[in-house]
């Protein structure tokens, strides 16, 4: 009787202790997860040019590549919201302390997968642009942690720059630069380029998914870009699948 | 924007996309001959480890350490994988179809070796 009671124990105090191990294990992994997809994933290599497309690149204008923040190269919540859409328990990537009309607010920044990578190859090949409409306190925040003391994202335009039509900001290009061939957008909101579809490349929304490969997708595609005379030569045969209005 | 400018850039565009791949292949090679090396390796590590009557007598830990040749090329291998070289050895067909997931959004496709194929603008209806 008292053998079989210290059997049961025993099996307790083992089962215990290996699930304990097992959580740990999979805390760690998660952990981790996000750095083995990313270790093990086929990145994009720079490569060298040949000499016909080195000179058609000297022969064609430098492109401006505006990018935006939210949901395209980040993802925020901040401490107010209820349900916030990132699984719980994993952990942020910056944490950033805002005031907002008085308020502190924490903001838990995600970034998305890649997105230091793919910031550091584009930089190589355009200039760089910050346009976000998200407030300019917590976004020139947020593009200070991205660019990372680096240089690469130093023109920036906040909602002040946006224009507001029917309660959805809209990004006018031509406050950036004034030569539309030789611009384009980032933005995962179709609504923000309605007014330059010609100059847009939309790219899916991202939340959480630590599998996300979009912004090494479009590196081909921003590669081969930069060659061209004018952007809209290429991007003016988009069909507009997400369009939203 | 006339037509012949826009065919221009498309070539050029075209262009870009097709070196790129064609760059991607030496390194590619490589990746492949180190794998299949490295499996051979591994198979016939296991096969001697397997018909060597200690193998079953002593542990398992022992077996291994009486075959570092399995030992080491099995560890080589499973690292390999670790580093992803079964996404290496495909590596220009990978570039190939993300560039084809961007382009389908432009009305475009394009071969694995970065060809690009223009489709037709679809009749609205």
């Amino acid at each position: 009787m008292l053998k079989t009671r210290q059997c049961l124990l025993g099996i307790r105090t083992f089962l215990g202790v290996t699930s304990r191990i097992w959580s740990f294990f999979l805390y760690i992994l998660r952990k981790h997860l996000r750095t083995i997809i990313q270790y093990q994933t086929v990145r994009y290599d720079i490569l060298p040019l040949s000499p016909i497309s080195r000179n058609r690149l000297n022969a064609v204008k430098r492109k401006i590549l505006v990018l935006d923040l939210d949901e395209t190269l980040i993802h925020s919540h901040h401490d107010g919201v209820l349900r916030p859409t990132v699984r719980p328990g994993t952990p942020p990537d910056f944490i950033l302390k805002v005031v907002i009309d008085k308020h502190p607010v924490r903001f838990f920044v995600h970034k998305r997968p890649h997105v230091d990578f793919f910031l550091e190859v584009v930089s190589q090949w355009y200039e760089l642009v910050v346009f976000t409409a998200s407030m300019e306190i917590y976004g020139s925040a947020v593009a200070d942690k991205l660019d990372n003391n680096r240089g690469i994202l130093k023109r920036r335009y906040y909602r002040q720059h946006c224009t507001l039509d029917l309660g959805s900001y809209i990004k006018d290009l031509s406050v950036v630069h004034s030569d539309l061939s030789s611009i384009v957008i980032l933005d995962n909101s179709p609504g923000a380029y309605r007014s330059h579809p010609d100059n847009a490349i939309p790219i899916k929304s991202w939340f959480s998914d630590p599998s996300d490969t979009a912004l090494l997708n479009l590196l081909p595609m921003l590669d081969a870009l930069r060659f061209t005379s004018d952007v809209r030569s290429v991007l003016s045969r988009n069909l507009h699948q997400h369009r939203l209005w | 924007m006339n037509s012949l400018e826009q065919a221009e850039d498309l070539k050029a565009f075209e262009r870009r996309l097709t070196e790129y791949v064609s760059c991607l292949q030496p390194a590619t090679g490589r990746w492949r001959m180190i794998l299949i090396v490295v499996s051979v390796c591994t198979a016939t590590g296991a096969w001697n480890w397997l018909i060597d009557p200690d193998t079953q007598k002593v542990s398992f830990f022992s077996s291994l350490w009486n075959h570092p040749f399995f030992t080491i090329s099995c560890v080589t291998l499973i690292g390999l994988f670790f580093a992803g070289i079964h996404k290496r050895v495909v590596a220009p067909s990978i570039i190939a179809a993300r560039c084809r997931t961007v382009l389908a959004e432009y009305n475009m496709s394009c071969d694995d070796t970065g060809k690009l194929i223009l489709k037709p603008r679809p009749h609205i209806q």
